[in-house]
């Protein structure tokens, strides 16, 4: 579904941030990235949502067997891949509900079906609210305008569930979230799981991935994945943390 | 006689003593002066000289309306007194004014015809004699208008409708309210160009506040794209009287908006909000001065501006706290959204303070979209030209949001999605 291939990216005209990321994502798959604060984990998310600003100066990314580099982000999201923000945006004056709606209507007009009416997706949107137990005045507010951090994050799980990604990549949804919030929210994310969709998880907790467990674990460092394994490389650092990091990176260089 | 004698000899009021001696001096003092040019302090970023060297004739043919192109201005769902204007003339035929107890409002003709005593007492009192040329151009060929004395209670809204059509006639609208002591006034005046044409229009608005009085003051120009409108506003407030205006531009190739706000006595409030929008090669200027002269007075400014293609902005923001004026609150904001980078602006906020015990904040912004704003929408399936949209809309519609009259809002919020959007696409977002 996802092969990323050597990928370089650099801030333009600044400093290298991703330094050669290889990574293949396959559909059914769950897959966690963890790594200390200013890895690049959320430069790879944002890169692979279509985000300007970013220089690649060098390697792949295929999405569906298409070249995923060279699309508008409407395109990507169209084409089923879904970007939960690390810091969803404010944005006045759009009702959440509008933006739900013509984001679907978007997708559906892109894949030549016919356009949701507001009755039909009123229904849609109240069951997917229930499941995530959100309170339906979030509807006709502001997107995330005075939302409270897990209001945002819940906002981001709902939209999800409305648009069905193929591929989503959530950057740190867990964090900020009370316990009660991060069951339902990881309940939302297994409702999406099935064996033509993937997962990319970014996040720094293992409570998460308890809930969701993942296929593959990659631990970025210094823009590279410098380890992979199973779903037990979370568990080890849970305990150990990122120390012994330094080490292997000095022993590489 | 000359010409110019001639058309004056038929000027509303020719015959009270009063006002031919009003017309007559302030006639002296332009010749004296003339317009003002970019050496003057106030006019250095706006060169009036495409508007004062055209001839645009005082006088055009009668023009007959057809009422599918009225229709959406008319505001027929508002509960108001209604009086429209055609090229600056009271046309009685689609107004709409009943009696009412505590109010009279009549056309500014009739009543400087009348020699009406309250507007005698007060007309030209304000508009300061010594301003610019348009003050004494406006004065001296006044033409129509609005004349309106509240005495007591709430009346309903006064709408006044000042419609352009065709090319070339130049307008003088002079307006006066006066609303007495407890009283309480809404009054919405709308400019509006029905078609394309090269007009030019010259706006004097007088009014008085006198103690505890209310005046509500909503001002839409949306002249012609071709149109040069000068629209100049002398508020007089006296003690704890408040004036709320809201004030939405995007016509006219070039516009020169006006206000002036004395707090004359303690306790009074003024609360200046507004919008102005510009396209293509518009210039667009607002002008505000306010006085705060004696102590206990609030002032709050607030306008918004998006600049678009080759559009210029001006906006100039005085506020002057006098020594007298200690427990001034004074606010001010002015922030500005450029959508292309030959768009300009020109933001500057003058804060003058002559008191010790004052609160007073300014600030003044000019910025482009917020690039993660569109990107956050893009991702969630927004085509890139509806996300402009979008957010360009919702940074206009914060100020349509604070209008305080519901159809006002629903016609503003058409004329807005009109002017700032490609089509369609966003309406279902509102
Ligand atoms: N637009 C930018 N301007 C300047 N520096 C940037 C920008 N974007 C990313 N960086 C830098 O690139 C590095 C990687 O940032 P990124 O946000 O990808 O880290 P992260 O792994 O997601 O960290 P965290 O766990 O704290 O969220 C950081 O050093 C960051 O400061
Ligand atoms: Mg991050």
């Amino acid at each position: 579904m996802l092969e990323i291939k050597n990928l370089h990216v650099g801030l333009e005209g600044e400093k290298e941030i991703l330094k050669g990321i290889d990574l293949s994502v396959k559909a059914g798959e769950v897959h966690a990235i963890m790594g200390p604060n200013g890895s690049g984990k959320s430069t790879l998310a944002n890169i692979l949502a279509g985000r300007e600003g970013y220089n690649v100066t060098d390697g792949t990314v295929q999405y569906q067997g298409n070249n995923l580099l060279d699309k508008s982000p409407e395109e990507r999201a169209w084409e089923g891949l879904f970007l939960a923000f690390q810091y969803p945006v404010e944005i006045p004056g759009v009702n959440n509900i509008y933006l739900l709606k013509a984001g679907l209507n978007a997708m559906r007009k892109h894949h030549g079906l016919d356009e949701l009416d507001a009755m039909d997706f009123l229904a849609l949107v109240k069951d997917k609210m229930k499941a995530l137990k959100m309170d339906e005045a979030f509807l006709y507010r502001a997107v995330n305008e005075g939302f409270s951090g897990g209001e945002k994050k819940r906002n981001e799980i709902l939209q999800m569930a409305i648009l069905e990604p193929k591929l989503a990549i959530l950057d740190e949804t867990d964090s900020g979230l009370d316990i009660d919030a991060l069951k339902i929210v990881a309940e939302g994310i297994n409702a999406l799981r099935s064996p033509e969709r993937a997962l990319v998880l970014v996040t720094h907790y293992q409570r998460l991935l308890d809930y969701v467990k993942p296929d593959f674990v990659h631990v970025l460092s210094q823009g590279k994945i410098i380890k992979s394994g199973g779903s037990e490389l979370a568990l080890e650092l849970e305990k150990s943390g990122y120390s012994w990091i330094d080490d292997s990176q000095r022993a590489d260089s | 006689m000359n010409e110019l004698e001639q058309h004056m000899a038929q000027l509303a009021g020719a015959k009270v003593p009063a006002i031919e001696r009003l017309r007559k001096e302030a006639l002296v003092r332009f010749n004296d002066k003339g317009y003002p040019d970019l050496r003057d302090e106030d006019w250095k970023y706006t060169n009036v000289n495409p508007m004062v060297s055209k001839d645009f004739n005082l006088k055009v043919e009668e023009v007959s309306l057809k009422q599918e192109q009225l229709q959406a201005h008319l505001l027929t769902d508002l509960d108001a007194h209604r009086l429209v204007f055609v090229n600056g003339v009271f046309t009685p035929d689609l107004s709409q004014v009943s009696n009412a107890s505590g109010l009279t409002l009549m056309s500014m003709a009739q009543a400087l015809n009348e020699g009406n005593e309250v507007l005698l007492a007060h007309l030209g009192q304000y508009a300061d004699q010594q301003a610019a040329g348009f003050v004494n151009a406006n004065t001296a060929w006044m033409e129509d208008g609005i004349f309106v004395h509240v005495t007591e209670g709430q009346t309903k809204s006064i709408y006044a409708l000042f419609l352009h059509v065709g090319e070339g006639k130049a307008s003088y609208p002079r307006n006066l309210i006066v609303v007495e002591n407890n009283s309480e006034c809404t009054l919405i005046e709308n400019h509006v160009g029905l078609d394309a044409g090269s007009y030019a229009s010259t706006g004097i608005m007088e009014a008085v506040l006198e103690p505890n009085s209310v005046l509500r003051h909503f001002v839409v120009q949306q002249h012609s794209p071709k149109a040069y409108s000068v629209a100049d506003h002398f508020i007089q407030q006296e003690a704890h009287s408040q004036y709320y205006t809201y004030n939405f531009q995007w016509g006219s190739r070039l516009a020169r908006q006006d206000i002036n706000v004395n707090l004359a006595g303690q306790g009074a409030h003024c609360s200046l909000d507004g919008l102005y929008m510009g396209r293509e090669r518009q210039h667009l200027d607002t002008h505000s001065r306010i006085d705060h002269m004696v102590s206990h007075c609030t002032s709050h400014e607030d306008y918004k501006g998006i600049l678009d293609d080759r559009s210029r902005a001006v906006f100039n923001g005085k506020v002057f706290v006098h020594p007298d004026a200690q427990k001034t609150d004074a606010n001010q904001q002015n922030k500005n959204l450029l959508l292309s980078k030959q768009a300009e602006v020109d933001t500057k906020p003058q804060l003058e303070i002559y008191a010790d015990d004052v609160k007073c904040a300014h600030g003044a912004t000019v910025g482009q979209l917020d690039e993660t704003s569109l990107f956050y929408l893009q991702s969630r399936g927004i085509d890139l030209t509806t996300a402009k949209d979008l957010l360009t809309f919702g940074f206009a519609h914060d100020v349509v949001n604070r209008v305080p009259c519901e159809e006002l809002r629903t016609y503003l919020e058409k004329m807005l999605m009109e002017q700032l959007t490609h089509g369609d696409n966003i309406r279902e977002f509102l």
